[in-house]
């Protein structure tokens, strides 16, 4: 007999199936978002991260003025321009995950296409950001704070261009979705978008930590 | 086609508030971090602790919100919780 397969619980229709396993309203508890696979990579990508967060504190206590020039050279300005724009493509997000479940092919296009403008945006001002700091010569061999900051801020940036190549697929997706979307759909737009709101958790520690902490 | 009935109308308009009230309250935590991040007479350690508060408190807020983990099984909620919990506890423990 087939595993059940479960709909959100916001789910507002009841999704027909593509592959003959029809989906039934979760039972209390057992939901979850997406498949446990972007869960088991979204966890080992934290963790990751989490370790090198705590390697820049361990560095910054060694040398601490060194760290202190540093974040004095980063622009906060910038820093927050970049946590509103990936905060509101994640709002855009899952804005668009709650339309295409309901059907609405249209309005989740354009909070899709929204999202991915709000990615470039950051790539952009990511590059001049950049940009900026090396010419003024802070390139990533100048201390350990530089090297930490380029080298997870690039991390970073790989994660936002993969994360804007699937919005991308989403929205051409969504074009030729017909309502209500397929499961097999259902769970690719559920685990990308949770992968767009992961590369969003991990830049709101990074800016805390590179821009802000004194 | 899809037809919505009122209920299931009302439902979407109820999670789209929430959305935007939880996108609201992550935008007025940054200004917040920012503000704190400037010299404001503020010690350097208080300042940092209350700027990482914040920040683990933002990724909790879009594991709650945004990644629909307030509607997802327990085991997944405490996980996102006690990553959470774990890394602020590290982060606080060697930063201060």
């Amino acid at each position: 007999m087939p595993e059940p397969r479960y709909a959100s619980p916001e789910s507002s229709v009841n999704i027909p199936d593509d592959i003959a396993t029809p989906i039934t309203p979760a039972p209390p508890g057992r939901w979850i978002p997406g498949e446990v696979g972007i869960w088991v990579f979204i966890f080992t990508d934290l963790t990751v991260f989490g370790m090198y967060f705590a390697t820049f504190f361990h560095e910054r206590n060694r040398n601490p003025a060194a760290f202190a020039h540093g974040t004095a050279q980063l622009s906060p300005f910038v820093g927050a321009l970049n946590t509103a724009l990936l905060l509101t493509a994640s709002l855009f997000v899952a804005l668009a995950v709650q339309a295409l479940r309901a059907g609405r092919v249209t309005p989740a296009r354009n909070y899709l296409l929204s999202t991915g403008l709000c990615g470039l945006a950051f790539v952009v001002n990511k590059f001049f950001e950049w940009h900026r700091e090396l010419t003024a010569g802070y390139g990533p061999h100048h201390d350990n704070f530089f090297q930490l900051y380029y080298m997870l801020t690039g991390l970073h940036l790989l994660h936002v261009l993969i994360a804007v190549v699937l919005v991308s697929y989403l929205w051409r997706m969504a074009g030729t979705a017909t309502a209500p979307l397929s499961p097999r759909r259902t769970r690719f737009l559920e685990n990308s978008a949770n992968y767009w709101h992961l590369v969003d958790a991990i830049w709101l520690v990074l800016f805390a930590i590179f821009y802000l902490a004194r | 086609m899809t037809v919505s009935t009122p209920n299931q109308v009302e439902n979407a308009e109820a999670n789209t508030r929430y959305l935007v009230l939880a996108w609201a309250t992550l935008m007025t935590l940054t200004a917040l971090s920012w503000w704190l991040g400037a010299e404001h007479g503020v010690s350097p350690d208080l300042a940092t602790a209350a700027i990482l508060t914040i920040a683990l408190a933002k990724v909790f807020v879009v594991g709650r919100s945004f990644m629909q983990v307030r509607h997802a099984a327990p085991i997944l909620q405490a996980l996102v919780a006690g990553w959470c919990a774990i890394t602020y506890t590290a982060l606080i423990t060697i930063a201060i």
